[in-house]
């Protein structure tokens, strides 16, 4: 079940990655209304991160493309925040908490030109929005995963975007944090900001989302939560994956067939 | 380690721009040593993505096989060139006062490598001055740099282009091996010591000073050679360091603050 | 000529020192190097090479001698100390171990090189030879190292051979060798003064700055033609001693040439060859079937096109001329017509003043390819809830890969049907 937004913010079309040949996602379609949290869903291993990755242009798409506002990601960069898993980085890092999230500032003052007291003064305000000012001259070392989720969090929105493309940002942090994450998200949306979660508590997940999209290497529904989030859509997509994509995609791999004729 | 790759790597390059030039001329020794260091990189990631080989035995296979190489060329011209096994490994920092830069009017300017490493040292400080905040994000993030737009490789190839220059730079005067002692000794040292970034490029270069002077004494007191008795130094600084950190780790002296997990 | 049938008579007992010497330490070194390279600790080996230096001359600062023996200790420790070293190092701090190992590697050479300049300086006679230990010198070797090098050889051989099943166990799964109760510290440990033995036993005639390489470049390269660990270290062990006869060789013909460095080049030349020739595994290889799998793709859409001409005007042994075949879908004529030139080479079609038409080997191939297309666009409509006009690029690749038996498994889950999801008949064999 695919249910389209009408004016989207958000475009996958067609969308088949792969990785080292082997196919993690097979034709991907959906878009996103703005406004919107949408929960990313799935089993493990069904490319909820590859997704977001792929959108992101971080890794390669084989076929079908991605557009963001009726854009290729090159024209609207700007617009778009990507945060990573909190894993991904090395928190032994000689830097500071608001050297972190002057980062986020970093596409906007470009190459040559260092970060300046505006830019300064509004990572101040996006670590006091997250709970997280009186930190600023901390080193990310000495952070708790909440904490470093939080600081993550400040640096998407120092961004200033339209878009934010989040990758599992509840994974592994206390209960308060995942409430006043959940809490800033819903603010940020009311300002008609578009937020994609990769997600993985189910328990959650009608209290958190209004869109969902519902992953298991296929596309298996995405709309809105109340038309998708329904027995019968989760057992498709948690119900076991399906064995003769998996048996296709390893004969592509071990066969090193080509993903598309060229 | 790819430090260690390239100050092996650039070895034959260096003999053969000797055996092409005739000369200690520093020009075509730069770029000599320039195109291995940086075909050395390129067969590293070569035989990795493409011959699927595991990063530690491409770094390993590619170095040692262009090290034999410089060796191996030494030994073939030996008789005809001014340039030895010895001066490879222990580098010939006590002739740098007699390796004089004379102008054609017989004018004598000074020992030529200490121009020659002030220049380098400016290229160097500049590139970090320069590309400061880019080097730290791709270092930190490389995917949130990517999805910033900041090229993650472009940006790798210019420190291995600094990282380059350096060692060719240093190769006279301190051999081949011992260079890596100075990339990686003063730097890991002022990690142990700070969380700062900037604070740990201003430890590092003032280690590098400190190495320097001491190690230097120690040489005219053991009347040994002064490369390895910097490195020596280096390491004994480390160690101090490290043991001292230890030492208050155990006794449970507050200064280190312990990591939050999860 | 001479040279060839002097060296190959080994009636010269230094021919015999060094051609001996050479294979018993290059195949020391590649047997150990195997595990190493397979446990991913390839720069460990570099490491441990260059921190044997300072034992070597510490020995001889003790000494004032070359005793061999007391050397080998000397080198032992040190070699170990590095790896200790390395390892307390990256545990216990936030350095990270590619940091530690480089660090570790050029303080302890560092220190040798120290040691042997002090050593130089205070014009000990027979110091003469100590700084061969750095780049080393085959030449030197005579009877008694010979004697040593057997016994580390043996040695190394004899536990490598008992412990071959726990080292391989450690180097493919480390948890579960652990789980099972297998002293992973301890093997690991015995690996670390393997390592350091092996790395004792080059030495003199390799040198320690490339010691690194007779470990771990005949294993990589090895690693390339085998999938079996067994296999695997005796092909290593193979080009390992391929590598000490050839340097030995090229020393002895040309005097000036020294023996290591030849030894490196020659093992690198190995793998280099296998990086890229290595059937299956090599770039080459690799890049032939998927050239292949290109061919074989052109080739089958080739015969859709007679199908879909066939379905068309519904006879499907029609001659079709170029033009015909081209406008069915958007090709490269060139490439076509190679593509016709080998399917009728094949057998699948044939040919009459320039008008091709299908056999009967071809019409079923063709015929299949169209199955398998559209029992791939109904599995994905089915099961995928793709859109049914959103299919058809992803059956364009799988209908060129799917085999019999998925082909089976398919038909099966789809409760063998007629019609695709665009309500074309699906053709049945």
């Amino acid at each position: 079940m695919i249910i389209h937004a009408q004016t989207p913010v958000l475009e996958v079309h067609d969308l088949t990655v792969t990785y080292a040949r082997k196919p993690v996602l097979w034709g991907v379609d959906f878009t996103l209304p703005a406004g919107c949290i949408a929960g990313i869903v799935g089993p493990n291993g069904a490319g909820k991160s590859t997704l977001l990755k792929s959108i992101m242009g971080l890794i390669p798409v084989s076929s079908g493309y991605v557009r963001l506002f009726d854009h290729p990601l090159d024209e609207v960069r700007h617009r778009v925040s990507y945060v990573p898993q909190r894993e991904s980085v090395d928190w032994d890092f000689p830097v500071s908490v608001l050297d972190v999230v002057l980062m986020g500032r970093y596409g906007k003052v470009g190459l040559f030109r260092n970060t300046g007291a505006r830019d300064r003064a509004i990572a101040q305000d996006c670590l006091d929005k997250v709970g997280m000012a009186a930190f600023a001259k901390r080193q990310i070392s000495q952070l708790s995963g909440g904490q470093q989720q939080r600081v993550f969090l400040a640096r998407a929105l120092a961004q200033e975007a339209d878009l934010y493309l989040m990758d599992e940002p509840f994974a592994g942090v206390d209960a308060a944090t995942e409430q006043a994450i959940i809490k800033l998200l819903r603010e940020m949306a009311a300002a008609k900001k578009t937020i994609v979660v990769v997600h993985h508590d189910l328990q959650s997940v009608r209290a958190y989302f209004d869109w969902l999209v519902l992953l298991n290497m296929h596309l298996v529904a995405a709309g809105p939560t109340e038309q998708v989030f329904t027995e019968e859509m989760m057992q498709q997509a948690y119900g076991g994956r399906l064995s003769l994509l998996s048996q296709v995609s390893d004969v592509m791999e071990k066969r090193a067939f080509p993903s598309r004729e060229d | 380690m790819v430090g260690d790759a390239i100050s092996h790597a650039v070895l034959p390059g260096i003999v053969i721009a000797f055996l092409l030039s005739g000369s200690r001329e520093t020009l075509p020794m730069l770029l000599g040593a320039g195109a291995t260091g940086m075909l050395a990189t390129f067969l590293i990631e070569y035989f990795h993505r493409r011959a699927n080989l595991q990063t530690d035995a491409a770094i390993g296979v590619t170095f040692t096989f262009l090290f034999a190489v410089g060796i191996i060329l030494i030994g073939a011209y030996a008789g005809q060139v001014d340039l030895d096994q010895d001066c490879v490994l222990y580098g010939e920092i006590a002739y740098v006062p007699i390796d004089l830069w004379v102008t054609e009017g017989g004018l004598i300017l000074g020992p030529r490598p200490v121009y020659i490493l002030s220049a380098v040292l400016l290229v160097v400080a500049l590139f970090i001055k320069i590309g400061y905040k880019e080097l730290k994000l791709t270092s930190f993030d490389p995917a949130f740099a990517s999805a910033l737009g900041i090229s993650t490789a472009l940006w790798h190839y210019l420190l291995m282009a600094a990282v380059s220059l350096a060692t060719v730079s240093s190769f006279e005067s301190v051999g081949a091996i011992l260079v890596i002692a100075f990339l990686i000794g003063p730097p890991a040292t002022a990690y142990l010591l700070t969380h700062d970034l900037k604070y740990m490029l201003a430890i590092t270069a003032a280690l590098g000073i400190f190495i320097a002077f001491t190690g230097y004494w120690t040489a005219y007191w053991l009347n040994a050679s002064i490369a390895g008795c910097m490195a020596v130094v280096t390491g004994i600084g480390f160690a101090a360091v490290f043991a001292a950190q230890r030492l208050m780790k155990t006794k449970g002296s507050p200064a280190e603050p312990t990591r939050a997990i999860g | 000529m001479q040279d060839i049938t002097d060296f190959f008579s080994f009636s010269d007992p230094n021919v015999r020192y060094v051609v001996l010497g050479n294979i018993l330490l290059s195949a020391s070194a590649a047997m150990v190097g195997a595990f190493i390279l397979l446990q991913k600790k390839a720069l460990v080996g570099d490491a441990v090479s260059h921190a044997v230096l300072p034992g070597v001359c510490a020995a001889f600062l003790f000494s004032g001698s070359k005793n061999t023996a007391l050397m080998l200790v000397g080198a032992f420790a040190t070699g170990w100390l590095a790896l200790i070293t390395i390892d307390y190092i990256a545990a216990k701090s936030k350095i990270k171990k590619d940091a530690a190992i480089g660090l570790v590697l050029s303080v302890f050479f560092g220190a040798g090189m120290v040691m042997m300049t002090y050593i130089q300086q205070s014009g000990n006679a027979a110091q003469s030879g100590l700084d061969h230990f750095i780049f080393g010198n085959a030449a030197t070797l005579v009877g008694t190292d010979l004697l040593v090098f057997s016994v580390l050889a043996a040695v190394l051989l004899l536990v490598v051979g008992i412990f071959f099943k726990a080292f391989a166990l450690v180097a493919f799964d480390r948890p579960y060798a652990e789980a099972l109760g297998y002293p992973v510290r301890r093997l690991d440990l015995l690996l670390t003064s393997l390592t350091v033995l092996a790395v004792v036993t080059g030495i003199t005639a390799v040198g320690v700055v490339l010691m690194a390489a007779m470990l771990v470049t005949p294993a990589a390269a090895a690693r390339y033609w085998t999938d079996n660990i067994r296999r695997m270290v005796g092909i290593s062990v193979a080009f390992g001693v391929f590598a000490g006869f050839a340097g030995a060789y090229i020393s002895y013909v040309a005097p000036a040439m020294p023996t290591g460095p030849w030894m490196v080049v020659v093992s690198s030349a190995i793998a280099f060859f296998s990086f890229f020739f290595a059937p299956r595994k090599g770039i080459v290889p690799r890049l032939y079937t998927q050239h292949k799998n290109r061919q074989v793709i052109t080739e089958e859409n080739t015969l859709k096109m007679f199908y879909h001409l066939g379905e068309r005007n519904s006879h499907f042994d029609g001659q079709r001329s170029l033009e015909e075949l081209a406008s069915t879908r958007e090709v490269n004529k060139t490439l076509l017509k190679t593509a016709l030139r080998r399917l009728v080479a094949k057998g699948l079609l044939v040919v009459r003043a320039n008008q091709w038409a299908l056999t009967a080997a071809g019409y079923q191939k063709a015929m299949r390819v169209v199955r398998l297309h559209r029992l791939w666009e109904l599995y994905l409509t089915k099961y995928m809830d793709i859109a049914s006009d959103h299919v058809h690029d992803d059956a364009e690749t799988i209908e060129h890969i799917l085999t019999p038996e998925l082909e089976r498994e398919l038909e099966h889950q789809l409760g063998y049907p007629d019609k695709d999801p665009h309500d074309t008949k699906i053709p049945k064999t």
